[in-house]
């Protein structure tokens, strides 16, 4: 039913043009081939064997009468299960039409009205109404199910989750040319529960929010949103709110920015974003000192447990930043780039205390043919509660160059790392070495491209009873665009190939991997 | 709260009235210039100097609407241009000098844009400074969905946080800072990360937003352990569009980046999964699993044994490690079983913590028990804790509950 209704709605809001129309398709077939051996080959997260991947989309759209529309369908098919459970799945379905005033969309619909009202998709309909050149409110409406994929609208047994409908209403009205503001409605209902054990919300969400440009450069934006559910398993319910606001200045040389959130530990949103349980301050400052160094500083402080009945008690947290980017530290460089940045993090209560410390220094160049880029950053992560008490070190490097020999450019790379870590509470230590080695090779002439990538991670542990373990790799990369097949636009053959190499102190979780993907990647 | 609302006002108020850039740190007055700026309600401010849309993007009409207010003395004529200065073309304006103008761009090329406000007194603003590069992508929305997730999943996977930070919005919806430091935990605690992924569904939307929903397959070495961890399901991103470029703006548990503070960094959760990787605050993998027993119609006790995961309904205690009641905010235990509570959550447990038999009682029952508490259980030398997430009360029997071995 639910099928046949969306679509005739999306044959209605696509009926194909006598003129002014256009119409294009991309596909892309793969097949993949995954060898994998040794005797702790349960351990890789490939499947064994060949499968295969066709994605299909189709695009559309032209115009009649005063009505201009567009739709797009797709598809995605595989015997993977790791790609996709199912074999065979819609992956998008939508039409919209609009004559300037009127505008509807059927099939998947993403109507954004604020950060706590809405913000997913839906599988269903809506209509927005919106005269540019009037003082009338734009609004919107919105009727649909909360599906994550096409296949849960037809309740297949494999991707069948809890039903969410929503129905969602938006007014949004310029106050002032500098002024907006906008309420909004979302009501959801969940039935038809998966395990005995998923919750269904019977949830409705009231929001304001606004946006407001007071003199040029400064912006403030806000919403405040009431939320009332229950929940039916449990037998629950509950009323909530929260309220954000955010104030900007952004004109040379500075960017400030404010912000509060306050999200009550009842607040529910079910098709909105928010973290329940949390006040936020944020501030942030860049500044350009010059134009050649540039400051950030920020503060953000949160804490939980706003209702004060979390049994464990309240949790706060600090995290102030500091940064300097600096071009050209060296005068007699011209592509030299430093960035030095510290953070620290606090928390403490309900039974934890840690302060955390990041140092990170970068330093980016051009030596000759070659750029570099290099990074070292120290973490102490300190404890009171003897959670986590480390002392840890990392350092990369990578250097690339280009090279062009007749018509073919040739990109060799080499990056070199290591990670040190001290773990101070057990007294043991952990090492992790890595390098790998690339060359890319891009042949215009021949339509070519490719990349060719080894390397090797190791990791050394001090603790008894634990693995070393050495990872070696290789990949390689190649897109072909033949001549044959010009006739189609943008049409690419391609090859991946993927060697990977397990190795532990205990021999019984070795494992090697190898995978190869050929396919064709066309559109037009 | 109220306190708070007023001072905001009254900043507002204060802001609207004032003609001194406060901000600027003693920079000029405004002259004759815009307000502000949209292309497509996306404020130009926020935009770089190329702004690439994509088709999706656009209003079913495939027009890119620019929308504006001057600013300065009494508008006497406003121009635009698209060729960089090559032609110019009059653009309507309101009294309060607002203005709007469409044009309907073809894919693949670029209209450089200028606007040139005139006062009534011939004085104008500085025209280079509003100039953007406007292309329509010819890529489609799904592409460059890939082409953004493609680098994410890449850069997450060589544990690059610059560039993985480089996807991720200013605006994203739990805080960037939380989400990079609890990324920058991530790669300190794992390595021979290897995320991939097929897409599910891909819908743009109002405000530039972009909503994918993903097919995931997981493997990772967890340092601390030595060990390795692998896990699947589907989760869902939500993405904003600025400058051609998809910027992160939320995600949904199982979270894909972030496991170390997965709490805090996830907005919403995604139906259908059975369990997801977590990191907890010591560098391993935590959290739990979560076991359900629904005795609903079939008892008012709700048993569980740790080896066997078995479960079982009853009207009374025994013949289990654990079990709960529905006329009581208790955990009954038997036997040789010792049991200790910790006063925080399974995700902050420390083994040292729960092997310290310090503080552990003989059998009895857990009195009082809240959900987001640990309590931990000894038998023989094995030790098991438990989370309460939801606590049976008569006529639900159904408890639900977080279990890992130390």
């Amino acid at each position: 039913m639910k099928i046949t209704a969306f679509a005739i709605l999306l044959a209605a809001a696509a009926v194909p043009a006598r003129a002014a129309s256009e119409f294009h398709a991309a596909n892309e077939f793969s097949v993949v081939n995954n060898e994998i051996k040794g005797a702790g080959k349960a351990a890789s997260s490939l499947t064994e064997g060949v499968n295969f991947l066709e994605v299909l989309n189709l695009y559309g759209s032209g115009s009649k009468g005063a009505w201009t529309y567009n739709y797009a369908a797709g598809g995605k098919a595989t015997d993977d299960d790791r790609s996709d459970v199912k074999k065979l799945s819609l992956t998008t379905l939508q039409g919209r039409a609009t004559n300037n005033v009127h505008t509807v969309a059927v099939g998947d619909v993403f109507e954004s009205f604020s950060q706590y009202a809405l913000a997913t998709s839906l599988k269903g309909g809506s209509y927005r109404f919106a005269r540019q050149d009037s003082r009338l409110p734009e609004i919107t409406g919105v009727f649909g199910w909360a599906y994550p994929r096409w296949d849960s609208v037809w309740n297949d047994p494999l991707t069948r989750t809890v039903k969410r409908q929503a129905l969602g209403l938006r007014f949004k009205q310029a106050v002032t040319p500098d002024l907006w503001a906008a309420g909004s409605y979302v009501g959801t209902k969940d039935t038809s529960r998966v395990s005995a054990a998923d919750a269904l919300y019977d949830a409705k969400t009231y929001t304001f929010d606004f946006g407001y440009t007071p003199i040029p450069g400064l912006t403030a934006a806000g919403e405040y949103s009431t939320a009332d559910h229950e929940e039916t398993t449990g037998g629950t319910s509950a009323k909530g709110n929260a309220v954000r606001l955010e104030l900007t200045g952004d004109a040379d040389p500075s960017r400030v920015s404010l912000e509060y959130e306050n999200v009550a530990p009842d607040f529910f949103s079910a098709l909105g974003s928010a973290t329940p349980d949390r006040r936020k301050v944020k501030t942030k400052w860049r500044y350009k000192y010059s134009k050649r160094v540039t400051l950030t500083s920020g503060l953000l402080w949160y804490r939980n447990n706003l209702d004060g009945d979390t049994a464990a008690g309240t949790t706060y947290n600090w995290k102030p930043e500091l940064s300097v980017a600096v071009k050209k530290p060296f005068a007699s460089r011209p592509y030299s780039f430093a960035d030095l940045a510290y953070k620290f993090d606090r928390k403490y209560g309900a039974g934890s205390s840690g302060a955390d410390h990041y140092l990170n220094a970068n330093y980016r160049d051009r030596l000759g043919e070659l750029d570099s880029d290099t990074n070292l950053g120290y973490t102490l992560y300190k404890t009171r509660t003897d959670v986590r008490d480390a002392r840890e070190v990392n350092f990369n490097t990578s250097l690339n160059s280009r090279h062009q020999v007749k018509s073919v450019v040739l990109k060799p790379s080499v990056n070199l790392g290591t990670w040190y870590s001290k773990d101070e509470l057990a007294g043991e230590t952990d090492k992790l070495y890595e390098y790998s080695l690339g060359l890319g090779c891009d042949a215009p002439d021949a339509n070519l491209t490719g990349d060719l990538r080894l390397g090797a991670n190791m990791l050394r542990k001090s603790a008894a009873n634990t693995d070393d373990s050495d990872k070696f790799f290789a990949t390689f990369a190649a897109y072909w665009r033949p001549k044959l097949l010009a006739g189609l636009n943008d049409s690419t053959l391609f090859l991946r190939a993927g060697f990977n190499d397990y190795g532990f102190t205990t021999t019984s979780r070795n494992f090697r991997e190898k995978t190869i993907t050929v396919g064709l990647n066309t559109a037009f | 709260m109220k306190k708070l609302l007023i001072l905001t006002a009254a900043l507002l108020f204060a802001a609207g009235s004032a003609d001194a850039k406060w901000w600027i740190f003693g920079k000029s007055k405004a002259e004759v210039g815009l307000k502000y700026l949209h292309i497509n309600k996306l404020s130009a401010d926020e935009t770089g100097p190329k702004v690439k849309l994509f088709r999706e993007a656009l209003g079913a009409d495939g027009l890119v609407r620019i929308t504006g207010r001057t600013a300065g003395g009494q508008t006497g004529a406003v121009r635009i241009t698209l060729d960089d200065k090559a032609t110019w073309t009059d653009v309507k304006f309101a009294d309060n000098g607002t203005f709007e103008f469409s044009f309907k761009p073809e894919a693949g090329k670029t209209y450089a844009m200028l606007i040139e406000v005139t006062d009534t007194a011939g004085k104008t603003n500085k025209p280079e400074e509003t100039r953007k590069e406007i292309t329509l992508s010819e890529e489609n929305i799904q592409t460059k969905v890939r082409e953004t997730l493609d680098a994410m999943f890449d850069a997450y996977n060589r544990e690059d946080l610059r560039k993985f930070l480089g996807y991720v919005g200013d605006n994203f919806a739990a805080d960037k800072a939380i989400l990079e430091r609890a990324v920058k935990r991530d790669f300190d605690a794992l390595s021979a990360i290897n995320l991939r992924y097929t897409l599910n569904n891909v819908a743009a939307g109002a405000q530039g937003r972009v909503f994918v929903s993903v097919t995931y397959s997981r493997m990772v070495m967890v340092n601390k352990s030595g060990q390795t961890s692998t896990d699947s399901g589907s989760t869902e991103f939500v993405f904003d569009s600025k400058e051609g470029k998809l910027s992160l703006f939320s995600m949904k548990q199982p979270l894909m980046f972030g496991l170390s503070d997965a709490e805090n960094v996830a907005t919403g959760e995604v139906a259908g999964n059975t369990s997801a990787l977590v990191i907890d605050e010591s560098g391993n993998l935590g959290g739990g699993e979560t076991v359900t027993i629904d005795c609903r119609g079939s008892g008012t006790v709700m048993k569980y044994t740790f080896a066997t995961g078995a479960q079982a309904c009853d009207t009374g205690g025994g013949s289990a490690d654990i079990w709960f009641y529905d006329w009581a905010n208790n955990i009954g235990y038997g036997g040789v079983t010792q049991h200790k509570s910790m006063g925080k959550s399974l995700a902050t447990l420390t083994s040292a913590e729960v092997k310290n038999l310090s503080g552990y009682a003989a059998a009895g029952s857990v009195t009082g028990i809240s959900t987001g508490l640990a309590y931990c259980f000894e038998l023989s030398g094995s030790f098991y804790c438990v989370e309460p997430v939801s606590i049976p009360v008569p006529g639900n029997d159904l408890a639900k509950f977080k279990v890992k071995q130390f």
